[in-house]
């Protein structure tokens, strides 16, 4: 088997969505006034980063930390598997099944998605900056209790979200 | 699944009267409206924005969230099964 590439993978930083949407709606900091379109890809970064925390999460328990090429290629893999509606619709589908923090991160995942939608494709929508404000905290939040899930349940989730069942 | 007026009117109403067990006493809130509007998936979902008067506190996400998972099990027994999105601008915001 060949696997291209040898440095391992590296997930997008949820981290860094959340601080990056903070700044675009940060006046000092960006040195103008945030407008609709700062708000928008806000609230924008804020659904993003539950997603790439919920891609790095599946693959990390799934695959652990790669240690080798052909490790990295299954966790790269399984980071790229997460599709938006997929995760959506077993995360709702399944949320009774859920812990709290789980149910919490479930919810909010859904939701923000939708706005983002909103935010992304809706030119009638507007936003104010503290909704944005609001979507990136509780995104942080969310995940931050996410990772407090247990390792089984988290275990669980990933194959939700990734596999279709028949 | 899309919201009927009457059953946009009684969710912002439920949400007038659960929110202020959730909220300290420095929130004021001033207006809450549901409305329906397009999702990414060929159905609408509800979208309540809960008007606060300026000078509130920041609000907590863990209680925001909270709120809104609790909702959403509330709005499931009124036939809502998507996750009701809360947000939260404030009233001068709006005014702009």
């Amino acid at each position: 088997m060949t696997v291209s590439g040898s440095s391992p993978p590296t997930p997008v930083d949820w981290r860094n969505l959340i601080q990056a949407g903070r700044d675009l709606l940060n006046p000092q900091l960006a040195e103008h006034i945030a407008t609709d379109e700062h708000v928008r890809r806000a609230i924008s970064n804020a659904y993003y980063a539950l997603f790439h925390a919920l891609a790095e999460n599946n693959a990390s328990t799934l695959i652990s930390s790669p240690s080798n090429a052909i490790n990295a290629s299954a966790w790269s893999r399984v980071y790229r598997g997460l599709d938006h509606s997929t995760a959506h619709r077993e995360l709702q589908r399944h949320r009774h099944e859920l812990s709290v923090p789980a149910r919490s991160f479930a919810d909010t995942f859904s939701k923000i998605q939708h706005f983002r939608y909103l935010a992304d494709y809706d030119h009638n929508a507007a936003f104010t900056t503290d909704e944005a404000i609001a979507q990136l905290a509780q995104a942080e939040t969310s995940i931050l209790d996410y990772s407090q899930v247990s390792p089984s349940e988290r275990l669980y989730i990933a194959t939700l979200t990734l596999i279709r069942s028949r | 699944m899309t919201a009927t007026p009457e059953t946009l009117e009684k969710i912002a109403s439920i949400i007038r009267d659960e929110l202020p067990k959730y909220l300290s006493h420095d929130f004021i809130i001033c207006d809450v409206k549901a409305q329906n509007r397009p999702g990414p998936y060929d159905e609408d979902f509800v979208h309540i924005r809960v008007v606060l008067d300026d000078d509130h506190p920041k609000l907590d996400p863990r209680k925001t969230i909270e709120f809104s998972s609790d909702m959403h099990t509330l709005l499931e027994q009124l036939g809502i099964f998507h996750p009701p999105h809360i947000s939260y601008p404030s009233r001068s915001e709006l005014s702009r």
